[in-house]
């Protein structure tokens, strides 16, 4: 049922054109382009929800004068990055200032090559899918670390090495419970793992297994993003704005754009291993309803269990107030990560002597 | 305990930069302009990585001589100034100030006037530590309760403009009296408030106070002991939090305090979650104390004393003291016999509770730093007047 | 401290020390009765109502109080009903910061007449010592707010809009022809300059 899409536009292009040079670059543009409108459309998006939500949580009304309700208001934002000045400090180390923004951004549309929409829109399939993306995703640690180092102030340096910190050690958390739905599907390709949960997501297959990896995942995940309760390197209480301080204009919508993009990313993430990605629900044995819900595309499917994830970490990030350094620390290495490994050793039992459903 | 505060000058030259090996300390300015310092106040912190060595703080930035201008006004146009020290609990300034004048004239004013003060003294310290509640939680990285805050202080603001006028500097207890008489439906909205909030400071605990992550980052930290928070001059909920029971309500009533019953909030360890829990409380005694006086409001004048009437205080020294929200406002009147005082001198509780944080803060991290600052409830402009 | 205080005052309660279990059950109880009182704020201000309301486009809607200070207005201000004020200044020795000019002159009465009340918003602190201090209840504030202007110097206003003499002079005078004869007399104020207003002071 999967198609690499390289194989099948390759056959066309075998077919009617002559490969050269120029068709494959043309095509590669083609995709590069699309990535982008794609990114921009998402991160729209959910600087609008976020900015609602928020403001409905908060009992008020949220943004409604930039278009009907509101919607053009990411447009607005964005142009205004878009024509600020930019202004760096004197003193800067002006190639790290200047390419910073550009790792936590690279990173980002990196990981979004793996993510399945549906079982014939993905933009490839690697069989290492997974792998890909926690190694890819790690290249925003850097982004961070260069920017707050680079811009000559000791706020930014200090949110910069608090990220820094933060976001290697839930790396390990993340990369546990990926590792227990590995075991679980016999897998790293992403497809395959959708596939593996036609009979059942694997949230309510594997029981107690999968529920405690669902919950570390997210948690670390949310930790890996650098939101509340975790958002110490950009606290604004704190610190201002932490590493982004010296940063203005289109520098800083960069990082911007990355945090929603990783946010949209973690959440695709977590619907492909632990809720069935775009698989449709279906209840045990009720073939009408079953049938129902086979009849809406599949891409809906995605997006509406990604938007459910989404609205569930702008929620959180509306109610809980931060944690301290040395709390989030210790939360990772003597809570996380001792319960990550004996999941993976229940896990493991389990897929051995068959305790799943 | 004798206190050792160093200057600016000496603190910068005296660190460890000669050490060639280990971490090195260094300076960072938490400059005027800063989020969570509420107002411009500028601490020069002396950091070691992440763990705060030495904080201080340097004043001044919102000085507008106050005091001086009292030199030159009378002591009834006096009283607005003092609405702009404390802005949060503006009218309990004026009430400080009222005092002192009534007490050395000896003008005695009726139970109307005295109730009607009390229960806006009240009204104000809800309002401030509703404010605080939300401050404290946004200092803390929720954004929610600051706007649940301050939706609930919008109720009281405008009860409050209905009566005074104004919604943040009222101009509201002058000597002799106040200055308008309350409207007729005054103790039906105060009523349907009160029936409001009571379960709203429970809606408070379930989302703030019984939070982990509040608690873990509220306990133990900054423990002021007994004996720093008296040798510092502490006032208010930060001494009442360190364990001692002194409240100017209760040891020296003025006001219809000494004729209700409530109770005092208390603390036993003196770190930030006693002080956090000393203020919830505060506002369920506030409500107590209004429950008890709005139905019973004696029939009079408003105002005793007549606006043409010239206010001179005899010669001498007046002292006279109120209690806010953040803790014991003392005025001191040097006067010689003519129009406006010769010198007056706001004692201002904001003032030595800022200077107890060199104590708190040495050995913690700067999360505990803006952590303590906020339960401290500090507002600038009563330090610098 | 001479009452015994003692007897009434309540202590803050220390935190419960629990075991890791026991933290792990509270912090998920705790976050999660947060996150449902957020949640029923959200329903709330979905399908019920906000706090808050749009600004310029629902004014009608806001009540604010007659007491309201925002500017100064001497009652009842125009020729069918004379103003009160008799230009006696004793507003402008009640204001703390200056910022009441009154210009009198001897006018039609034989009393000192208003010519020109200057009232400066721009360091008016809204204190209502004048309000108080006038012994002819002349003066009020009212309460529409929307005071904002584009120049500094359009805050300096001034509030009477005809010279000369005040109500009570005016509704003494029974006969018609007298108060015929008065009211050519009676002219809109004139525009007078900055100059004067600050070379007064």
């Amino acid at each position: 049922m999967t198609t690499y899409h390289i194989e099948n536009f390759a056959n066309i292009i075998n077919n009617s054109y002559q490969t050269n040079i120029f068709t494959i670059f043309a095509y590669v543009l083609l995709i590069f382009i699309g990535i982008l409108a794609y990114i921009t459309l998402v991160a729209l998006t959910l600087i609008y929800v976020e900015r609602k939500v928020c403001a409905a949580i908060q009992c008020r009304i949220g943004p409604n004068r930039t278009g009907w309700w509101g919607l053009l208001q990411p447009v607005a934002d964005a142009i205004k990055l878009v024509l600020k000045e930019k202004n760096s400090p004197l003193y800067c180390d002006k190639l790290l200032h200047f390419i910073a923004p550009m790792f936590c951004l690279g990173a980002c549309l990196s990981s979004l090559l793996i993510i399945p929409f549906s079982h014939n829109i993905q933009v490839i399939n690697l069989n290492v899918g997974i792998l890909y993306w926690s190694a890819v995703s790690s290249l925003g640690i850097l982004g961070i670390l260069i920017a707050g180092w680079s811009s000559y102030n000791k706020w930014s340096l200090l949110g910069a090495i608090r990220s820094a910190s933060q976001m290697l050690s839930y790396e390990l958390s993340i990369i546990l419970s990926i590792m227990v739905i590995v075991i679980y599907a016999g897998t790293l390709d992403v497809q395959k793992i959708v596939l593996s949960q036609l009979d059942g997501w694997w949230i309510f297959k594997g029981h107690i297994v999968t529920v405690i990896s669902f919950l570390i995942f997210f948690v670390a995940s949310v930790a890996e993003l650098n939101r509340t309760p975790f958002d110490l390197p950009e606290g604004e209480s704190e610190l201002g704005a932490g590493f982004h301080t010296e940063y203005s204009g289109i520098q800083f919508g960069f990082f911007f754009l990355a945090e929603y993009i990783n946010v949209f990313i973690t959440s695709a993430i977590i619907v492909t291993l632990f809720l069935g990605g775009w698989l449709p629900f279906h209840l045990y044995g009720m073939l009408s309803f079953n049938n129902a819900m086979n009849g809406i595309h599949p891409i809906i499917w995605f997006f509406l269990k990604v938007s459910l994830i989404i609205f569930i970490i702008v929620w959180i990030r509306w109610t809980l107030p931060r944690l301290r350094i040395d709390q989030l620390i210790y939360l990772e290495w003597k809570f996380l990560l001792p319960l990550g490994l004996v999941n993976i050793v229940l896990s493991a039992i389990s897929v051995l002597y068959s305790f799943h459903f | 305990m004798a206190i050792h505060l160093r200057t600016l000058n000496e603190v910068l030259h005296s660190s460890n930069k000669k050490k060639t090996w280990g971490t090195k300390e260094y300076f960072i300015n938490m400059g005027p302009q800063h989020p969570s310092t509420h107002g411009v106040l500028r601490f020069v912190l002396r950091l070691e990585g992440e763990v705060v060595k030495e904080i201080i703080p340097v004043l001044g930035y919102i000085h507008r001589g106050i005091e001086k201008i009292g030199e030159s006004v009378s002591y009834r146009n006096f009283v607005h100034l003092t609405d702009r020290c404390d802005y949060l609990s503006s009218i309990i300034n004026n009430w400080g100030v009222s005092k002192v004048v009534e007490n050395a004239m000896q003008i005695e004013t009726n139970e109307r006037i005295e109730t009607i003060r009390t229960i806006f003294a009240e009204i104000q310290r809800l309002q401030s530590h509703t404010l605080w509640w939300g401050v404290f939680a946004m200092d803390l990285g929720a954004f929610t309760p600051f706007l649940y805050g301050f939706r609930d202080r919008e109720f009281l603001t405008s009860i409050v403009e209905d009566t005074c006028g104004s919604r943040l500097t009222m101009n509201y207890i002058q000597p002799g009296g106040v200055m308008y008489d309350i409207k007729p439906d005054f103790s039906t909205k105060i009523k349907n408030y009160i029936r409001y909030l009571r379960p709203r400071i429970d809606e408070y605990e379930q989302l703030v106070s019984n939070n982990i992550i509040i608690q873990k980052r509220t306990e133990n930290v900054g423990i002021l002991s007994k004996d720093d928070a008296c040798s510092y001059g502490t006032t208010g909920p930060v001494l009442r939090a360190s364990g001692v029971p002194l409240d100017l309500r209760k040891d020296h009533p003025y006001g219809m305090y000494g004729k209700v019953d409530f109770s005092v909030a208390v603390g036993s360890v003196g770190d930030c979650w006693d002080r956090y829990w000393v203020r919830i409380e505060e506002m369920r005694q506030s409500l107590n104390i209004i429950e008890q006086l709005i139905d019973n409001i004696p029939p009079g004048k408003h105002m005793v004393m007549k606006h043409t009437a010239k206010i001179k205080l005899p010669i001498g020294y007046h002292y006279d003291q109120v209690e806010t929200a953040r803790g014991i406002l003392g005025v001191f009147v040097a006067s010689d016999g003519k129009d406006s005082p010769y010198r007056i001198h706001l004692r201002s509780p904001n003032f030595n509770n800022l200077w107890s944080i060199t104590k708190m803060a040495a050995g913690l991290k700067i999360s505990d730093l803006v952590a303590i600052f906020s339960t401290l409830d500090i507002v600038m402009p009563d330090v610098d007047r | 401290m001479n009452k015994n205080i003692h007897n009434h005052v309540v202590v803050a309660p220390r935190l419960k020390y629990r075991n890791l279990i026991k933290t792990v059950f509270f912090a998920f109880s705790s976050i999660g009765s947060g996150m449902i009182l957020t949640i029923t704020y959200f329903f709330r201000s979905i399908f019920v109502s906000t706090v808050t309301m749009e600004y310029p486009e629902k004014k009608n809607n806001i009540k604010i109080s007659d007491r309201f200070r925002a500017k100064l207005v001497l009652i009842s201000d125009n020729l069918d009903s004379p103003h009160k004020c008799t230009g006696c200044k004793v507003c402008e020795k009640a204001c703390p910061n200056k910022s009441i000019y009154i210009m009198s002159h001897k006018g039609v009465s034989t009393k000192i007449e208003l010519k020109n009340f200057i009232w400066r918003l721009d360091s008016c602190t809204f204190c209502n010592a004048c309000v108080i201090a006038c012994p002819f209840e002349a003066l009020d504030f009212q309460n529409n707010f929307e005071q904002a202007v584009y120049d500094r110097r359009l805050l300096i206003y001034n509030l009477n809009r005809y010279v000369g003499p005040p109500k009570s002079y005016i509704s003494k005078i029974e006969s018609s022809e007298k108060k015929a004869s008065i009211m050519p007399s009676l002219k809109p104020y004139e525009k007078i300059s900055l100059q004067e207003i600050l070379g007064r002071c």
